[in-house]
């Protein structure tokens, strides 16, 4: 899955002579940055409409007019005040590495917004081309921009595209390779808003600190001026500590005069009415346009009644498509395929360890790829083109006006619904994606969350398959039982974790809606469900081998001994299911996978399956999950977090066992 | 009333003058000006869309008309704000009263003068031209400002003040623009509040709508309004 394709960040400006040129990708969030790198690279990387994304930087080597370009996409940002950590991956990327060039992506929609942007973006010297996104949309909405003037104002190359339909690409090449050609790096001020001349004197007295050279741009120098702690950290690296504090001094007089909160407000207003003046020139707007059908969809998603009742919808659509039509699909790859193939195969095979080792129980190719392929394989697709699907149009970020409530109680706000919901996708990259929330504990509370309720794709459609097959009840035991204990758990959490006097806020900027790209739906379907087959089938592989040698070892029936009290006494499963947990730990869906054949033979009761699905959903995260915790968060609050997960899953299916059997 | 600064609000101020005694031609105006002044304000602002000249006749457009009517309307009702409210003589009121027509929130008008009891003349017996309130006969002063969160979901309105201190606060409502002077409209409240500005549509928690002061009587008469800025 895409969770394991971390890619290399820069590394800061090292060496020189054959080094690629550079450039990096900024925009607000939703501008179509991604979509724009996997155009320009051919490498794919996840993109949909919904702001946030892109949650690290990424890179990629491509050559223009035969020459390298290192090509970085980036987290967007609103401005470059930032707040939260994938934001601030971004400055740290145009601040600390000081990339040859940008490449700025404007939202040709929101042309006010992104020339703001700009606008700071230009003030720190790097040579910039603007591209005019989404194109496509302004005519629709009236909307008619003078790009030649509104290049000619700010003296830097603006290139009209639509990246969804692939136009501009070459306008947009060719700019680039001008840029690489003439040269000059900028840094001095030369951004077209002009401030008030205090700020003017006070960036010229900070700059004459520095030798000729090397001086910084006026824009690095008006962030240090609001208190920005990435660019803090570059005057501390870069002076001397007598200079420092001389600059220390200097900005504390300057706060003395215009309180640092408020310099921000001012610098504000100067690019805005500056922004105002621009926009009135070169932006035509038409009198009346049709209002569009999509602003109706949107608001009823959100609605505070029928929102919910589309919410439910969907979820049920999924339920069905997953539990019944990737079941179906697996049955037909089954019985057509692999049940042909391997029994063909088995009665081929004249040894009887090697027969075992490739299509026994826990066979090589048995467990390892029939089992990725006919059970895993159905369920992905079809979850994931619903799931992008519903990236696609927009809907997702709706949902967070709707949960914001829900989630007040939690600690949380309605901008943890997309980690939340990115979840069911891979719990990996959910732990990774709440890197878009602003507080630590909003972030602590989401990885937690996501690693004990919040069951991945491959294993929720799992559960689906096996819950499709049973009454009802099943149904509404697994899951009440398991949002229940979330939601416990939830509340203990926000009272445990500190939250250190920052108070969350929820502000989103909400994408429109728009008919699908079905292009893109199907490609990022696609790629999700290759990335799956080339990450997981190993780990499958890796899995039955390991099983097959502890069974053959004898390891195995020790393992399941020393479990014993534990799973068929407290738990009351058989003992063949400490297999399904050992495999747990591996990877959710292998052992998941597993414990669906055990259903299908009919090995176990009712309360057996209901049991069994409770513990799995809420066990462990997997391996990689628990590599994201302790890489984002520390090796205590994964470990903390594991050990407390294991015993909330155990307690909460032995409970539910005990129960249910008072009455069955 | 040279020290009025705006020349077309002030030759509009004249023309509705002369338009109430019913000779709004360039014969009157001339003699009203022996300076030519407001000849010469006549002819730079030819173009300005608000009246034409037609011969020796004067005819205003009807945005010009709409215009020269709330100038008027703003400067009678401040006469009578100085006069019954802070208690000066009539004669002492010229030079406030023209700084009060600029200075005065277009918003606020209609609540002074549902203050004052919709005054039919103003203190040297001209006649106040009516405003809506003064249509709807209306008893009770709404405020002028109020927080979003007690706005009608679907009212366009403009943000007046950010009522915060918190930088934090201040640098999200800035990144999405959501500033003093920013037009606006409340799409829903519930669960969570949802605006619209021009293309974008943004979601905040209701905290951030009380933080948002906005404008609850948008001006009825004057179409563009500029732009006003907080003291910094």
């Amino acid at each position: 899955m895409e969770s394991c394709h971390v890619l290399p960040v820069v590394e800061a400006g090292t060496g020189h002579g054959s080094m690629p040129f550079r450039v990096v990708i900024v925009g607000r969030p939703n501008s179509g940055k991604s979509l724009i790198f996997n155009e320009l690279t051919k490498v794919y990387s996840i993109v949909a409409n919904y702001p946030q994304t892109t949650v690290a930087p990424s890179s990629q080597l491509i050559d223009i007019a035969g020459r390298p370009v290192l090509l970085v996409d980036t987290p967007g940002l609103s401005s470059l005040s930032v707040n939260s950590p994938d934001e601030r991956s971004t400055l740290e990327v145009l601040i600390s590495q000081r990339p040859d060039g940008v490449l700025f992506c404007s939202d040709a929609m929101h042309l006010k917004q992104s020339l703001m942007l700009l606008i700071q973006v230009m003030e720190l010297g790097l040579p910039t081309v603007c591209c005019l996104n989404k194109m496509d949309d302004t005519a629709s909405c009236g909307m008619i921009i003078d790009t030649a003037a509104l290049s000619a104002r700010l003296s830097i190359p603006v290139v009209e595209l639509s990246a969804a339909h692939g136009f501009g690409f070459d306008a947009l090449k060719s700019a680039l390779e001008q840029l690489m050609q003439s040269k000059t790096s900028n840094r001095d001020c030369s951004a077209p808003v002009t401030y008030q001349p205090f700020f003017q004197e006070f960036a010229a007295g900070v700059r004459s600190l520095f030798p000729l050279g090397s001086r910084p741009s006026c824009g690095l120098v008006l962030l240090y001026l609001q208190g920005d702690q990435t660019s803090s950290h570059w005057f501390a690296k870069t002076l001397a500590d007598g200079v420092l504090s001389k600059l220390q001094g200097m900005v504390e007089e300057f706060w003395q005069r215009y309180p640092a909160n408020r310099v921000g407000l001012l610098l504000f207003q100067n690019r805005l009415s500056f922004v105002e003046q621009l926009t009135g020139t070169i932006l035509r707007q038409a009198s009346y346009v049709p209002p569009s059908p999509a602003r109706h969809a949107e608001a009823l998603c959100r609605h505070p009644v029928y929102g919910w009742f589309i919410f439910l919808a969907i979820l049920w659509l999924t339920f069905k498509g997953v539990g019944i039509g990737a079941s179906d699909l697996g049955g037909w790859l089954d019985s057509a395929l692999f049940s042909p193939a391997t029994q063909l195969l088995g009665e081929s095979i004249p040894y009887p360890l090697l027969n075992e080792f490739l299509v026994g129980q826990f066979g090589l190719l048995t467990m390892g790829v029939a089992n990725a392929m006919v059970t895993v394989v159905p369920i992905l697709a079809i979850f994931f083109l619903i799931v992008n699907l519903l990236e696609d149009i927009g809907y997702l970020p709706n949902l967070s006006v709707l949960a914001n409530r829900t989630l007040r109680p939690f600690g949380l706000t309605g901008k943890a619904v997309l980690p939340l919901v990115l979840g069911t996708g891979c719990n990996t990259t959910a732990t990774m994606s709440s890197r878009i929330l602003e507080t630590k504990k909003e972030r602590l509370l989401v990885s937690f969350l996501v690693a004990l309720g919040v069951p991945c794709s491959v294993q929720l459609g799992i559960l689906m398959a096996i819950l499709a097959t049973m009454p009802f009840s099943a149904l509404l035991l697994v899951l009440g039982s398991v949002l229940l204990t979330t939601v416990a758990c939830g509340l203990i959490m926000n009272r445990l974790v500190p939250s250190k006097g920052k108070t969350v806020i929820f502000i989103q900027e909400l994408p429109s809606f728009h008919w699908p790209h079905w292009r893109n739906i199907l490609l990022k379907t696609y790629y999700r469900v290759k990335w799956f087959l080339v990450e997981a089938v190993p780990m499958f592989m890796v899995a039955a081998l390991a099983m097959f040698a502890m069974e053959k070892s004898g390891l195995l029936s020790v393992i399941k001994q020393l479990l014993h009290p534990l799973i068929t006494g407290f738990l009351s499963l058989p003992d063949k299911t400490t297999e399904v947990f050992i495999l747990v730990l591996a990877r959710r869906e292998v052992g998941a996978v597993y414990f669906k054949q055990m259903v299908e033979g009919g090995e176990i009761d009712y309360v057996q399956i209901v049991t069994g699905l409770i513990v799995i959903t809420l066990f462990i995260p997997c391996v990689s999950n628990t590599m994201v915790m302790l890489k984002e968060y520390g090796v205590r609050w994964a470990v903390s977090t594991n050990l407390a997960i294991i015993a909330i899953a155990i307690l909460v299916g032995g409970t539910i066992n005990h129960l249910l059997r008072l009455f069955v | 009333m040279h020290s009025c600064s705006v020349p077309l609000d002030e030759l509009l101020e004249m023309l509705w003058r002369l338009h109430e005694r019913q000779e709004l031609t360039l014969t009157a105006l001339r003699q009203a000006d022996p300076d030519h002044v407001y000849e010469g304000t006549l002819r730079e602002q030819a173009e300005s869309g608000m009246f034409s000249v037609q011969g020796d006749s004067l005819v205003f457009s009807a945005a010009g008309r709409n215009r020269a009517e709330d100038i008027v309307r703003r400067h009678r009702l401040a006469e009578r704000l100085i006069v019954d409210v802070l208690g000066k003589q009539p004669a002492e009121t010229e030079n406030a009263a023209c700084e009060f027509e600029h200075l005065l929130a277009p918003e606020l008008v209609n609540a002074i003068c549902t203050l004052l009891g919709h005054p039919a003349l103003s203190p040297r017996g001209m006649p106040i031209p009516q405003g809506i309130c003064c249509q709807k006969r209306e008893v009770l002063i709404k405020p002028a400002l109020v927080p979003l969160s007690l706005m009608d979901v679907g009212v366009p309105t403009r943000i007046a003040s950010l009522e915060t201190d918190n930088p934090e606060r201040l640098n999200r409502l800035m990144a999405l623009g959501l500033l003093p002077g920013t037009h606006i409209t409340l799409l829903q409240r519930y669960p969570a509040m949802v605006v619209q500005n021009e293309q974008r549509q943004i979601a905040f928690e209701e905290s951030v709508g009380n933080d948002l002061r906005v404008w609850s009587i948008m001006p009825t008469n004057l179409g563009a309004v500029t732009h006003a800025f907080p003291a910094v």
